[in-house]
């Protein structure tokens, strides 16, 4: 089965190339084609490979995807996305229809003043010298076979650049909406965000689709960070529950930078989320924070590196998962602490809510500290609603949904209350809410 | 009001309360006293329809109707309250979103409007000055960080919100220093009238200083050993437990 789906994405890779025209022979095609014989050399991750031994991708590898289409702008498309979106006004949006970033239907007028999207293919077409920063492969990703398939086909994607010094007022909006087809497809979106030294943005992420659409999105997200700016990054990823969802993000914080993460899964049949953190320059600062809250059957694998590569860093990582049904959870939180690395700060906790006896969750906290003078904590804790504060609310009045529900959110809403932006904390306090009602629904 | 009747309970196989007897009308404060491990919380825990106890036979009638078919939110709503010996911590729910949905829940069940944010607030900012409690308590997670005084007057506010008719307060003197105690039990006399009744369950006399029982029994070994007025409280205070667990009369019949 392998060969023969190695053979369905090399026919694609071919029919792409042919779709490329002249534009076959740059530099940029060079690290395509590499990319996609890295990808047919290593195929998808086996079940032997540690990293990924707590998640069986058979589903996803024997489900046979065509390439999405190229959507026509039409109005309809956008009001398709704003119905499964989050209801926010007071950002500028981005549309993307199954993987393609749809100009037409995008906020472009209202981008603030110093900040330049535009489609990736277009810069990469026009200034090759930017291919270094724009296509990364660095690190341990290059080894990673869904970011050399999104290489291999890149061309669907962005590229957000903010001015030194600039800071956005507003935050930008991503919105990538999967529509239903026919047929199965495959998109490959790369985001790359680059901001110039003391610019600082919010960059708000978000994933949804058609009711029951079947569909693979395999997204690279490249941040580059430059000294001293900020970029504060929410996702929230509401993909179909047919979905299969892979996402990679690969953030690099030069000194005194700060990159914030604050992930929401509550989609996909089957999630991988993959977050690499590399903090380069000193006082450097990086923040993960992760809620995911799978139910029915599906399944989520969350794998996160902080990367301490040189002196007083300093790296805060909370993960929760609310698990009801039969779904399975996986946390892997590696901290790498290299040995020039001397007064890092690091902590990371992971705390798991089961909803039912059929829900599973794996959590491992990886601590590789190669420096002597270091602070690193870690905890992971995997629990039930506790009888106590249930027969607590009970014995006041409160149902025992209305308090099963109280105690969940109590659980989870400390992630959406750090949100850096309180419209957007509260429409999601609204929809984890209401997320976590159906989970005891169902339960 | 409330009518126990040879009231059998027992904890992980071991039997505590051998046959309680115990009659409660309106406008009553009835004291439990006892020695540790005569079952008084246990009584408490029963009422409250704490599933960690098992009631083996005997029944309890509130209000005429079968008090331990029903789930314990629905005795809540009934008009039960129990004061907690051991507050519970509730980190991420905070007291004001507590409370209200408490409130709401009983009014709903009663078939009344629900309060909104307003008028809540302005009840409670009333009912905390009962208990001398600062408005910045609405905000922080209920009992979270709270001292052991401020978990019992919490206690206490939430019966003064809910308003319940059967009032039991376990041990809610225990950890109390002399200002608390006074303030938790000006809570309490506050509260009282001729329409609801308390069950204080207490280990010492000198909370029943402070609220003065109509009654009070003695608990030994899961059964009243004796009934009186607050005299027997002051007896207890002087001769101490074991005069108590000398007593071979039979339990008395309900008062």
């Amino acid at each position: 089965m392998k060969k023969e789906q190695m053979k369905v994405y090399q026919k694609q890779f071919s029919a792409f190339e042919a779709t490329l025209n002249g534009a076959s022979e740059g530099r940029v095609h060079q690290l395509r084609r590499d990319a996609m014989q890295r990808f047919v050399e290593q195929g998808f991750p086996a079940a032997r490979d540690e990293d990924w031994r707590y998640t069986n991708l058979n589903p996803l590898t024997g489900t046979t995807f065509v390439p999405a289409f190229r959507p026509v702008a039409d109005q309809s498309l956008r009001d398709q996305a704003a119905a499964q979106a989050l209801p926010l006004t007071h950002a500028v949006t981005l549309l993307f229809v199954d993987g393609y970033f749809v100009p037409e239907l995008s906020d472009l007028d209202a981008i603030p003043e110093g900040m330049t999207v535009r489609d990736l293919s277009a810069v990469i077409d026009e200034d090759p010298s930017l291919t270094d920063s724009v296509v990364t492969e660095s690190g341990t990703l290059s080894r990673h076979p869904f970011t050399a398939l999104n290489t291999a086909f890149t061309q669907q994607g962005i590229s957000i650049h903010l001015r030194r010094g600039v800071i956005a007022e507003i935050p930008l909006r991503l919105l990538f909406h999967s529509t239903s087809g026919t047929q199965p497809h495959i998109a490959h979106p790369r985001i790359v965000v680059r901001l110039e030294e003391r610019a600082e943005c919010r960059i708000f992420e978000e994933y949804v689709a058609d009711n029951s659409a079947v569909y693979f999105n395999n997204v690279v997200v490249d941040v580059h960070i430059a000294a001293n700016a900020v970029l504060k990054h929410v996702r929230l990823q509401e993909e179909s529950e047919n979905a299969f969802h892979v996402s990679t993000v690969y953030a690099q914080i030069a000194q005194a930078g700060v990159y914030e993460n604050h992930y929401f899964g509550l989609g996909a049949s089957l999630l991988r989320s993959n977050l690499h953190g590399i903090l380069q320059g000193e006082g450097a600062h990086c923040t993960m924070n992760g809620l995911f809250l799978p139910f029915g059957t599906q399944h989520m694998d969350h794998f996160t590196v902080i990367d301490h590569a040189v002196p007083r860093c300093t790296s805060h990582e909370l993960y929760k998962g609310v698990l009801s049904d039969e779904t399975r959870g996986v946390f892997t939180g590696r901290i790498i602490v290299r040995q020039d690395a001397q007064q890092t700060n690091a902590m990371q906790s992971n705390n798991n809510l089961l909803l039912s006896d059929t829900a599973r969750v794996d959590t491992r906290p990886q601590l590789e500290i190669y420096a002597d003078d270091v602070k690193c904590t870690h905890g992971a804790t995997v629990g039930r609603i506790s009888k106590e504060q249930l027969f607590y609310l009970l014995s006041r009045g409160i149902n025992r949904q209305q308090a099963q529900n109280i105690l969940t959110f109590a659980f989870a809403g400390e992630l959406v209350s750090r949100i850096p932006d309180t419209t957007l904390s509260d429409l999601m306090h609204d929809r984890i809410h209401k997320r976590l009602e159906a989970s005891w629904k169902t339960t | 009001m409330l009518e126990i009747r040879n009231l059998h309970a027992r904890v992980e196989g071991n039997e505590i309360l051998k046959g309680i007897n115990l009659r409660v009308n309106p406008g009553e404060i009835h004291a439990i006293m006892g020695p540790n491990g005569s079952g008084k919380s246990t009584l408490a825990g029963v009422l409250a329809g704490k599933d960690l106890y098992e009631v083996t036979e005997g029944e309890v009638l509130y209000r005429g109707r079968n008090l331990l078919e029903m789930d314990p939110d629905v005795r809540a709503c009934e008009g039960v309250f129990m004061a907690f010996q051991y507050p519970v911590e509730i980190p991420g729910v905070s007291n004001t979103y507590f409370l209200k949905a408490a409130l709401n829940a009983i009014r709903k069940y009663r078939g009344e409007n629900e309060y909104d944010a307003v008028d809540f607030l302005s009840l409670v900012k009333d009912k905390m000055k009962l208990v001398e409690m600062d408005p910045s308590f609405l905000n922080r997670p209920v009992n979270d960080g709270f001292s052991g005084g401020e978990k019992k007057r919490n206690e206490i506010l939430q019966m003064a919100v809910l308003d319940p008719v059967l009032s039991i307060l376990d041990e809610t003197d225990s950890g109390l220093d002399i200002d608390a105690l006074r303030i938790v039990a000006n809570g309490v006399n506050a509260l009282h009238n001729e329409e609801n009744a308390a069950i204080v369950v207490t280990h010492y006399q000198r909370l029943l200083n402070y609220i003065i029982p109509d009654f009070v029994h003695v608990l030994v070994d899961g059964r009243i050993a004796k009934s009186g007025d607050k005299e027997l409280a002051f007896q207890l205070e002087e001769q101490g437990y074991d005069w108590a667990k000398d007593l071979h009369q039979p339990a008395p019949e309900a008062v």
